[in-house]
């Protein structure tokens, strides 16, 4: 390994580590077709996403529940609700549920910069918002953008949302 | 760009959702990966790096207790750290410009950013492959050089020269 030293740094010049490990010719380098393939075990595990999604929404709607009642934990679950909805956001776009992303997105947001300038009132109506319509796509089996359904869910946390910067600029 | 027979590499797949893992798990056999170890969160990787030679890391941003960034901080700055130059993936939901710095700023190799696909996992592999980034170590970084690029020659003027 070369070092070379620049003000205050040190540069150092790395043997690449796998680079050596890995083979340009034969039978195994990845071909379009193994990329297809490999992509096609995402297309695959579409069908089994919803029921994957269900269950977290099952998870996520009881911790919502559990966020209410208690006051003391609130932190906790609200973290717990997060680490939920993100990977819930993640998973929506792999497998073509795009508008769960996007509602999942905007969740992850709105916890992620949550400030005392909103009420407990709408921060809990604002989350309960978010989960009906991630309960809607899943129910409504909501692919893509949705089209004019897509557009009516997102509608409705649109009208949240105008709601909380009233409240912020109160 | 070449492509790569990748069997030989040891891949440890850091991720804490169930689904996520064997989906990935699943791509990177398809991909022709044959060694792949799992942990569910940062501290059960940093051991499992500790006693077996791994290749490459796939690491997720959120687990807990440990999650992605502390990690990757821990390998990187780690007086404890049983290789602080391992080639690091991040997988993230998370597409904000903010965290792709942060993420770049913790010394990761490569970004991955969720929808995932098996194109996007694969060209993030070769681009470990075929980039020869040089290690920076200053007070507050330590990681690969964050410049892609060495070789393009800047013509401007040097202000941190001055």
């Amino acid at each position: 390994m070369n070092n070379r030293k620049n003000g205050n740094g040190i540069f150092s010049s790395v043997p690449n580590p796998i680079r050596k490990r890995v083979k340009t010719t034969g039978s195994g380098v990845v071909s379009a077709d193994v990329l297809k393939r490999a992509e096609n075990v995402i297309i695959k595990l579409a069908d089994d996403y919803l029921d994957w999604a269900k269950s977290d929404l099952i998870r996520l709607q009881y911790t919502y529940e559990q966020l209410i009642e208690n006051v003391d934990n609130r932190q906790e679950n609200l973290d717990l609700m997060y680490t939920l909805v993100h990977d819930m956001k993640g998973q929506g776009g792999t497998f073509g549920y795009t508008l769960m992303t996007r509602v999942g997105d905007q969740l992850c947001r709105f916890i992620d910069h949550l400030d005392d300038t909103v009420s407990i009132s709408l921060q809990d109506e604002t989350i309960q918002i978010h989960i009906d319509a991630m309960r809607m796509v899943l129910t409504s089996k909501i692919r893509g953008d949705g089209g004019d359904l897509g557009k009516q869910v997102l509608k409705g946390i649109e009208a949240v949302q105008k709601k909380i910067r009233r409240e912020k600029n109160k | 760009m070449a492509d790569y027979d990748l069997k030989a590499l040891h891949v440890l797949l850091i991720e804490d959702n169930i689904n996520m893992r064997d989906m990935i798990k699943s791509v990177l056999f398809e991909l022709g990966l044959r060694t792949i170890t799992v942990a569910h969160d940062g501290d059960s990787a940093f051991r499992e790096i500790k006693t077996t030679t791994i290749d490459l890391v796939l690491c997720d941003w959120v687990m807990k207790p440990i999650n992605g960034p502390m990690f990757v901080k821990r390998i990187r700055r780690g007086k404890d750290s049983p290789n602080k130059y391992i080639p690091i993936i991040m997988l993230t939901g998370h597409t904000d410009i903010d965290k792709v710095i942060e993420a770049r700023n913790l010394g990761i190799n490569e970004f991955l950013a969720k929808p995932f696909t098996a194109n996007k996992l694969y060209s993030r592999i070769k681009s470990v492959i075929e980039n020869d980034r040089q290690f920076v170590d200053i007070e507050s970084y330590f990681g690969p050089d964050r410049r892609r690029d060495r070789t393009i020659a800047y013509e401007g003027q040097e202000r941190r020269k001055s």
